[in-house]
């Protein structure tokens, strides 16, 4: 077994890709006494070349030497030959150093040669033909404008960042995201070359007629150096992009995490991201760099989630299975996204595949999960389910309490996807998703809630270098809370209903340049709030309160910009406006007074149309300066608006909370986002480092009068409060990124806080000072590593350390008729204890057996190795040996190591 | 709500089958000398008194008393009667001479304590539906012990009922409850000249269940089998038990009060509570509106209804207090009056 790993990330960005040959590169360069380490660098830095290697391969040399317009390969071998390394060249710009002993004979210089000679002078009848357009018909322009999609030949998805490159005429192109590429070809012969990281270089005869399409497979690489990681982004990729604070999880990665109960979950891994938190063990939600949960936009394949939990948080809707990745953007917001002030969290699921029917799933001690995918149509349709459910009752049911025997919790998730190529530049996709959750204690009470969204995305190459993408959703989501029995027995129901469209239209008329553009709608029509009588003996009235509804428009224009090569850009503007609709009644306060009951004076009836509207420019700008070759600085500015809110009161959020657009008396949320960042990477990028430093105001932000009244309250914006918000921090992060030994360290200080100043002692909190959110949790901590013992065993651990969260704590009694009421004191002036935890995994696979494509896999798990009984919060209870104070109890969830074992298969 | 928030969070605690609720060290800081002030006046001889103090620390659940202030209660009809504190320090008294609780009219009071003068807003007295029903039932739950062995205890439980009327405000109830039992000495063959004395008890039950109706939106004309009172059965009920539910009928302010207090009170502390807030009641300092006043006066007419157990009625097991073996007896079977509460006054209704 090899003893040296070579692990290589490639950044697959379309203004890098230029097809060339590296003997084109002349080296004009002198050299005084400087270690290879450093020319290769400086060479790196100067040309449009990337070196890769490890230092401890290059001896501690200097060289003293000078290159008038020397030819690169000229070059390397004057500087590598001496230290016995060898290279290697992958897409024209991406050479590989290593000792020559490390690199095969297949992809020695010599045979990179000698291939690429034989390539070049092979015989037309060795090389596969492509005819481009109609031989009876061919262009009188003389131009035949070649459009196609390039594919995994095994798999048939599309391959962004392909290069297709014709040297005779020094004529290249690249795959957008889709896949799709477009090239005008002269009429003739041409040999053109196609590569792909981790894909072999292919050639083909193209025979340009007249405008045509053309699909090309591409095989995938056998890789003969020992495990060679191709992965989508290059390893300096931190350093090089011009955007920061976004977070890309591969599916892979989320399975190899330590979770509650074994199963992988997309946002409880982005837990252990800096400056993403949860107010407590199990809480629905997250929280980004201070913001609360609704400000948070979360998307699968374009279609909206209002409520990503199930179970009430302690596990997440997203299928891992089925997910292709999940891409989280905390602090460069691009343009095209809109509507929430602190994060976007974009979900795509996979295609399924167009040659074979494949299947995966697990099984789990509470949930079972089965997805399978394959072609309805070959290489024309293709097909993928994903379901999951709980059966967690079996745990209930053992439990001698009769209530909690009776009691049942229960989750189900269903996704399918269709997915159509009409062409090589065009192919549709429709998903829907639908989920139920119900959660019933014993026969007193329970909760349940569901959604369901269908998503229709339309990809189309229109024009050479311009691209466009339609989206249309329409979802629904529901919660109810119900007592079964008694007088007042009831089923109270909320939710709301979304219609979403959007147009994207990705424009890249330079390798310096890509312009995204375009504009979106969106719905919101919340549903009535409803109350009916649930038994015969209940007294219940029904009730149905009508709720508003409104909708959101935003047009927005992009440009990834590289201005030189030190300086890149991404400059966005977006426009968004927003419209509250009627027909609805509004109640009219008295000027300059609180709005409560005394202070109304008359309402005011809209029909339908427009009751109330706001708007705003929201710039989305971001700088990187390329400091040294392996540092950046990043500076960035964007500003929100958010005209939807989820209306909850309690530290983390309930089944029951509903979301509610904005009114003449709920304005929209308005955050101006800054942040700063250095970014270094160390030791050939092994090692990756950043500081980061943000602050965030918000504007407008929601908050509540003490003890409202929230649900089936027509008045409800007699309960609300508008005040300002404030986040601020510092997020570190040092990540070791390859090797057997992997895994990342960071540590935030993040506050978040509130003021709300309003005319009066009812309107104002806390005395109008700045006072801590909810999920205000100032220190945090994360480490996570990852070992890969060998080809068939990781073993993983976390370990996460939180600020105790902010509470309101008792600090006095009184008694009023005999009843002891306790005093509070002002908002959140208190801090529960703090959270720790650590978690350990080891997933072990199945040996492979050759030709059974069934494969399985064990993964073992403990939560909370060290049994911390975290907080989750604290109360008050006199005990029997405390006369007079009563005892702080500390409430824990999971308040012991909690082993679970899951079973992984795929077929 | 709050009993809901309790058993999620045993819910959850349970279904992952751990014990997750120990004590911790948590300090918080001593109360600012806060002014408390709660009084009632209604149409019956009970509850007529304004009682005045501090806030007290966390832990102690009576007011610091503030003796010595000057605590007057005027009606709408410019009346006004001052009242006399009397033996409980802080606690005074309204005679009812000039100014009697009287439905539909409005109330008001104001409170001297040194230079600073305290003022509630008005309460206009509501009418109040007699409650004509009320009933007991005895519910056995089975008890499992840690060693597994099974056990039965036994609770006797109170429901009422009362006719709903439409009032100008809209109808608002709140309940109070409390318990008279007796204890009864027992004879003592050699002591031939002891006369055995009866105490009567009187406990409130449970006074932090705050019991309230929001009638104001129901169509219904009446409310059956609301269920008050849920009390153990001991030996003490081996003697007649009465139980004595007091419906208050509150203003809309008062009984948002009290619902304010309902959700502090019986809060647990957990994430899934709506976080918890000083409450604010009707008294306010007339030259420094900004000061901080806790409590509520209150204008509600209340009415009476009770019922009594006796021990053939709920089937009495447990064996007696004070029985034959004189070594078993506690020191209320020597001598009543050491029993908490208890008092040889006889009710006039007993």
């Amino acid at each position: 077994m090899k003893t040296n790993i070579l692990t290589l990330f490639f950044l697959m960005i379309a203004a890098y890709v230029h097809g060339q040959n590296i003997g084109d590169i002349l080296i004009s360069k002198s050299y005084d006494n400087q270690s290879i380490v450093s020319i290769l660098n400086d060479i790196d830095q100067h040309y449009p070349i990337d070196f890769y290697f490890k230092k401890e391969w290059i001896k501690n040399n200097t060289v003293s030497t000078t290159w008038e317009a020397t030819s690169l390969p000229l070059v390397l071998e004057e500087l590598l030959t001496p230290q016995e390394l060898n290279y290697m060249v992958y897409s024209g710009y991406a050479i590989i150093i290593a000792p020559a002993n490390e690199l095969s004979k297949a992809y020695s210089q010599e045979f990179y040669i000698n291939q690429y000679k034989s390539a070049t002078t092979r015989n037309d009848d060795q090389l596969t033909r492509l005819a481009v357009g109609d031989s009876l018909n061919i262009s009188t322009n003389g131009i035949a404008n070649m459009t196609g999609v390039i594919t995994d030949a095994s798999t048939s998805e599309t391959l962004p960042g392909v290069t297709l490159y014709i040297e005779k005429i020094n004529l290249a192109a690249t795959t957008d995201a889709f896949g799709q590429f477009s090239m005008a070809l002269p009429i003739g012969n041409h040999e053109l070359k196609v590569n792909s990281i981790g894909y072999e270089e292919t050639f083909f005869q193209v025979v340009a007629y007249s405008n045509g399409s053309v699909t090309i497979p591409l095989q995938e690489k056998a890789v003969k150096l020992d495990e060679i990681v191709v992965a989508a982004q290059k390893d300096d990729s931190n350093i090089r992009s011009a955007q920061m604070g976004i977070t890309t999880l591969s599916m892979k990665e989320v399975k190899e995490v330590p979770t509650f109960m074994g199963e992988a979950d997309v946002i409880k891994t982005l837990l252990l991201q800096p400056s993403v938190t949860t107010v407590g063990e199990g809480a629905s939600g997250f929280n980004v760099r201070g913001g609360n949960i609704d400000q948070n936009l979360i998307m699968q394949d374009g279609g909206l989630v209002f409520n990503s939990s199930h179970v009430l948080g302690f596990f997440s809707i997203f299928n891992a299975d089925i997910v292709e990745e999940a891409t989280l953007y905390t602090g460069s917001i691009p343009a095209q996204y809109g509507g929430r002030l602190s994060s976007v969290l974009d979900v795509q699921l996979k295609d399924g595949d167009f040659e074979k029917w494949y299947g995966n799933g697990g099984i789990g001690i509470v949930s079972s999960r089965l997805s399978f995918h394959g072609p309805l149509i070959k290489d024309k349709t293709s097909l993928l389910i994903g379901l999951r459910s709980s059966y967690s009752d079996w745990i209930l049911r053992e439990f001698e309490n009769p209530d909690l025997s009776r009691s049942s919790i229960f989750f189900y998730d269903g996704t399918a996807k269709l997915t159509h190529k009409f062409s090589q530049k065009s192919k549709i996709d429709l998903s829907y998703y639908n989920s139920f959750d119900e959660f019933q204690y014993s026969d007193q009470f329970g909760f349940d809630w569901a959604t369901q969204f269908a998503a229709l995305n339309f990809n189309n190459i229109l024009f050479k270098k311009l691209s466009s993408a339609t989206s249309i959703s329409y979802g629904s989501y529901g919660s109810s809370l119900f007592e079964p029995e008694g007088v007042a027995s009831f089923t109270l129901t909320n939710g709301i209903d979304f219609l979403k469209g959007k147009q994207n239209f990705l424009w890249s008329p330079s390798p310096s340049h890509d312009i995204s553009f375009g504009g979106e709608w969106t719905r919101y029509q919340s549903k009535p709030e409803t109350i009916h009588p649930l038994a015969e003996e209940s007294g219940i009235v029904p009730q149905s309160i009508k709720k508003q509804q409104g909708q959101e428009f935003g047009v927005y224009i992009n440009d990834e910009y590289i201005i030189n090569n030190t300086l890149s850009a991404s400059l966005g503007i977006r426009y968004s406006w927003y419209q509250q609709l009627g027909p609805e009644s509004v109640t009219n306060y008295e000027a300059n007074e609180p709005r409560n009951d005394n202070t109304i004076v008359d309402t005011t009836f809209f029909g339908a149309g427009k009751i109330v509207q706001y708007g705003g420019l929201e710039p989305r700008i971001s700088f990187k300066i390329t400091t040294s070759p392996t540092s950046s600085v990043k500076v960035s500015y964007n500003r929100m608006n958010q005209y939807i809110h989820l209306i909850s009161n309690t530290a983390a959020s309930t089944p029951v909370d509903f979301w509610q657009v904005s009114t003449t008396y709920i304005p929209p949320q308005i955050a101006n986002n800054f942040s700063v960042g250095y970014f270094q990477n160390f030791a050939g990028n092994l090692w990756e480092s950043s500081l980061q430093l943000y602050y965030r105001d918000i504007e407008q932000i929601v908050e509540y009068k003490d003890l409202p009244s929230l649900l089936l309250n027509p008045g409800l914006e007699m309960e609300l409060l508008t005040g300002e918000g404030q986040a601020y921090g510092a997020e570190f992060l040092l990540k070791k990124r390859t090797g057997k030994l992997t895994g990342q360290f960071s540590y935030t200080y993040n506050r978040s806080l509130v003021r709300v100043q309003g005319n009066s002692l009812e309107e104002t909190v806390n005395d109008g000072e700045w006072f801590p959110s909810n999920f205000d949790k100032p220190h945090n901590v994360n480490l996570s590593m990852k070992y890969r013992a060998n080809k068939r065993s990781v073993l993983s651990m976390n370990f996460v350390y939180n600020s105790g969260r902010p509470v309101t704590a008792p600090i006095g009694n009184y008694a009023i008729d005999g009843v002891t009421v306790t005093q509070y004191s002002l908002r959140n002036q208190f801090r529960i204890p703090a959270y720790h935890r650590l978690d350990l995994s080891y997933t072990l696979e199945n040996r492979a057996i050759k030709k059974v494509r069934y494969k399985g896999s064990w993964t073992f798990t403990i939560y909370n190795v060290y049994a911390r009984r975290n907080p989750f919060s604290v109360y008050f209870q006199r005990n029997q040996f405390a006369r007079f104070k009563p005892s702080a109890y500390r409430l824990s969830i999971i308040g012991t190591a909690f082993p679970s074992i899951t079973y992984n298969f795929k077929f | 709500m709050n009993p809901r928030v309790i058993k999620i969070t045993c819910f959850l605690c349970l279904l992952v089958v751990i014990s997750c609720v120990d004590v911790i060290p948590f300090d918080t800081e001593e109360p600012d000398q806060v002014v408390v002030i709660e009084g009632i006046i209604s149409n019956s001889d009970k509850d007529q008194y304004i009682k005045v103090g501090y806030l007290n620390e966390f832990g102690i659940n009576i007011n610091r008393p503030i003796s010595g202030a000057v605590v007057k209660v005027y009606d709408d009809t410019g009346k006004e009667e001052v009242c006399q504190e009397s033996n409980t320090p802080g606690q005074y008294v309204l005679k009812g001479t000039l100014v009697k609780g009287e439905i539909g009219k409005a109330y008001y009071i104001e409170v001297q304590i040194g230079n600073k003068t305290y003022r509630s807003t008005s309460e206009t007295m509501q009418p109040n539906p007699e409650p004509d029903s009320i009933y007991f039932e005895v519910e056995t739950e089975n008890f499992i012990q840690p060693n597994g062995t099974v056990n039965k205890n036994r609770f006797v439980n109170v429901y009422v009922g009362t006719p709903l009327i439409k009032t100008e405000e809209g109808l608002r109830l709140r309940w109070a409850t409390d318990v008279l039992y007796t204890i009864s000495e027992p004879y003592r063959p050699w002591e031939p000249l002891f006369i055995p004395k009866i105490c009567y008890i009187s406990e409130p039950i449970n006074p932090q269940n705050i019991h309230l109706l929001d009638a104001s939106e129901l169509e219904a004309t009446r409310a059956d089998g609301i269920h008050l009172v849920r009390k153990a059965i001991d030996n003490t009920f081996e003697e007649r038990h009465y139980f004595n539910v007091y419906q208050y009928s509150l203003t809309k302010n008062a009984f948002e009060f009290w619902e304010n207090i309902d959700a502090v009170s019986n809060r647990v502390g957990n994430i899934f509570d709506p976080p918890p807030a000083p409450i604010r009641g009707n008294i306010y300092n007339i030259d420094n509106e900004s000061e901080e006043v806790l409590g509520y006066f209150s204008a509600a007419s209340v009415d009476t209804i009770r019922v009594f157990t006796v021990r053939q009625y709920i089937d009495y097991r447990l064996p007696k207090k004070c029985g034959f073996n004189v070594s078993l007896w506690g020191d209320e079977c020597w001598n009543c009056l050491t029993w908490p509460n208890a008092t040889l006054e006889r009710p006039y209704w007993y």
